[in-house]
């Protein structure tokens, strides 16, 4: 069986990040196993309409004009009547949605529901239950997943904290993690010396990567160990704390700050050093840590998050988010790398086994498989289900339902959706399946591509 | 941006080869199946142009025909009627007797209504109410546009106006400056719409053919057919 996917989020190229590699890995990837995949993002600056991407990803970018920033109730509903015409010149089957922060995804997947369509959410990231921020942002979110079909999250620890924010059942709630492409990621063919070694750390130089951890601990590294040297590339708001440490210290010949780094430089980076240190305070994943073991790093890394399923324990040395801990677990990785007692050019191709974009988009598929044997729900079960979601918000969220369903009406009125055509298919990748490819299938396949019927008239 | 040229010639083969397939589907998806080509008229002219014509215009005497025609006729009327009465232009006495008329058939009218059949409009109102009167007569009521492919010369694209006044636009475009022609799609308000779009050597933007009425899909691929007998040897419409 294959599908007619419509990924929706407001992160996409050309704006660089891991939400936006993961749409772009995961789609060419169904598309390699025989699905059609359609990405919906707002436009980019003069990136308006439509692009094809290689392997034939066709992506929407929306114009959407400012009225959307700026107000917050025609958000709700404004994206409907384009939703509503690419999904039906698409035929889409799934909607998925990427990021819980995307306006765009959560307005996407109430439209996909009033519509009858299946849908499934991806959750890149961690939230907290304190700040307003946040609260406001679980609210929003228990909106849109108390309807949707099932939830993708990086991880298990990014799994509970989606079930608990959105008051999720587990059981519709899978954890799949990001991955890599491990021929991007290989280790260097002459590894450096080991004389001195060398720490890389690469990240965005924000509080939540632990930058202060960072300032804190490098000193007494440094005083700790005579033969060992730092490469810190990323930018953010504390780099300036990074450099007064190391002026304070006067470590300048032994901390190089590379500034920002394209992600295509990430490995060359990499392979000049011996060891990786991730600081970070809160993690879904960690993507970068993985990079780093397949490029042949030892990885130092705090526990938190998601971090701690990621890799396998012979290749990271954990610490907690502390800084006598990251000094002691930094001290170990340096002796171990010293003495040679981890192999970590080895760790290459385990990761190249344990990681893959093929497996994400297989496992994706299964997930599909599962949401579309499910039955679509009535109007009035979704409105039970909203009103549950709270005393007030219930009531409002009944409230939006009911009004997109109305508009729905309204949309089949006024562009009726006969009078929409529908668009030609890429062609499809010929299906290749090791478990089970029965004639049926194949001629499921051939069955649903358009062009087949929508040629015939043409002789 | 993608081209079609790159794309459709290929399949036409395939289509053909699963073509029993897909008629045993035809109920499944009656929508594709079914021709969409109402509204596109082919002319052969000479051997080597043709012509496709996409029009709104409604068939003489049918429905929309007609109702359009009554609704002039309706406005126009109102507008002579006003012009005609309004000026006593040959004090005949003509407003004298309307009213007369008006009393005699509901006695019990109140003077005020009355008093609307008298005096004069200023000629400048009066003028105005003679333009719009014009320029609703000379309302086209549809759209049609055309495409017209000279084979080896170029390709000549029209649209017509909204009025009987105004010339249609034209653009020719010699062979000699396209570099593709090809369908694709863009956002049109609230719509995604496919277009047929021709691009010219050293201009920025692409000449979009049909822009008023953006047809069908099916349509606009059986122009795109036919506007590659520009490099055919033998031209032929489909």
């Amino acid at each position: 069986m294959s599908y007619n996917i419509a990924m929706v989020s407001d992160f996409f190229f050309p704006q660089p990040g891991g939400v936006e590699s993961h749409i772009y890995q995961v789609s060419s990837k169904l598309i390699d196993r025989g699905h059609k995949v359609v990405i919906i993002t707002h436009s980019y600056g003069d990136r308006t309409g439509v692009r094809y991407l290689a392997n034939g990803i066709k992506v929407y970018y929306v114009p959407f004009w400012v009225v959307y920033r700026e107000s917050a109730l025609p958000t709700v509903f404004s994206f409907f009547p384009i939703f509503r015409q690419i999904v039906l010149r698409e035929r889409i089957d799934i909607v998925h949605g990427h990021g819980s922060l995307s306006a765009f995804c959560q307005e996407g997947l109430l439209h996909a529901r009033t519509m009858g369509l299946k849908t499934c959410f991806t959750d890149h990231s961690l939230f907290g239950f304190a700040d307003a921020a946040s609260i406001l942002t679980n609210k929003l979110l228990k909106f849109t997943l108390s309807d949707v079909d099932h939830v993708i999250c990086v991880s298990h620890t990014c799994k509970e904290n989606t079930v608990l924010r959105a008051a999720l059942d587990p059981f519709t709630v899978s954890a799949i993690p990001n991955a890599l492409v491990s021929k991007d990621f290989r280790p260097a063919e002459n590894p450096p010396p080991t004389s001195t070694i060398t720490i890389v750390v690469i990240s965005r130089l924000f509080y939540n990567k632990g930058c202060d951890l960072l300032v804190a601990t490098i000193p007494r590294i440094c005083a700790q160990h005579e033969n060992v040297r730092f490469i810190i590339g990323g930018s953010g708001p504390k780099a300036i704390d990074l450099e007064q440490m190391i002026e304070k210290n006067v470590l300048q010949d032994r901390v190089e700050m590379l500034g920002p780094i394209r992600h295509e430089d990430v490995r060359n980076v990499m392979i000049r050093g011996h060891i990786y240190l991730h600081a970070s305070l809160t993690e879904a994943f960690g993507t970068v840590i993985v990079e780093a073991a397949s490029c042949g790093l030892y990885v130092v890394c705090t526990q938190v998050g998601g971090i701690p399923e990621v890799l396998p324990s012979e290749m990271t040395v954990f610490a907690k988010p502390e800084e006598d801990d990251l000094v002691a677990a930094t001290s170990k990785a340096i002796s171990a790398i010293k003495s040679g007692t981890i192999r970590p050019e080895l760790f290459h191709d385990q990761i190249r086994q344990m990681y893959s974009w093929t497996d994400v988009a297989e496992r994706t598929e299964k997930v599909y498989d599962g949401i579309m044997r499910l039955r679509s729900s009535r109007l009035i079960d979704r409105l039970k289900r909203y009103y549950g979601c709270g005393v007030w918000a219930g009531k409002l969220f009944v409230l939006c339902a009911v009004i997109d369903y109305l508009i729905m009406i309204f949309l089949e009125f006024w562009w009726p959706r006969r009078n929409i055509d529908v668009a030609r298919d890429w062609p499809r990748k010929k299906v290749v399946r090791q478990v089970s490819s029965s004639p049926t299938d194949v001629e499921g396949a051939e069955e649903r591509n358009g062009w087949v019927s929508d040629l015939q008239d043409q002789g | 941006m993608y081209h079609a040229g790159h794309l459709f010639p290929g399949r036409t083969a395939q289509a053909a080869g699963t073509a029993a397939a897909a008629a045993s589907h035809m109920d499944v998806d009656k929508d594709a199946v079914k021709p969409r080509l109402s509204g596109l008229r082919v002319r052969n002219p000479t051997p080597s142009t043709i012509e496709y014509t996409v029009t709104t215009r409604p068939e003489l005497w049918s429905r929309r025909f007609t109702t359009i025609l009554l609704l002039k006729a309706l406005v126009l009327g109102v507008i002579g009627f006003v012009i005609l009465l309004k000026q006593d232009y040959l004090e005949t006495g003509l407003q004298d007797s309307l009213r007369n008329l008006v009393l005699s058939i509901s006695p019990d009218i109140h003077p005020k209504y009355l008093d609307l059949l008298r005096g004069k409009l200023p000629w400048l109102s009066l003028a105005l109410l003679g333009s719009c009167g014009v320029w609703i007569a000379s309302l086209r009521g549809y759209t049609e546009e055309s495409l017209l492919i000279l084979r080896g010369l170029g390709v000549q694209a029209t649209t017509s106006s909204s009025s009987y006044f105004v010339k249609a636009s034209t653009r020719f475009i010699p062979t000699s400056t396209i570099q593709d022609i090809f369908i694709h799609e863009g956002f049109v308000g609230f719509e995604v719409r496919f277009y047929l779009a021709v691009v010219i050597h050293d201009e920025n933007e692409v000449v979009v053919v049909f822009p008023k009425l953006l047809p069908r899909r099916e349509i606009l691929e059986n122009v795109w057919r036919g506007s590659r007998s520009l490099y055919e040897p033998e031209a032929k419409a489909q």
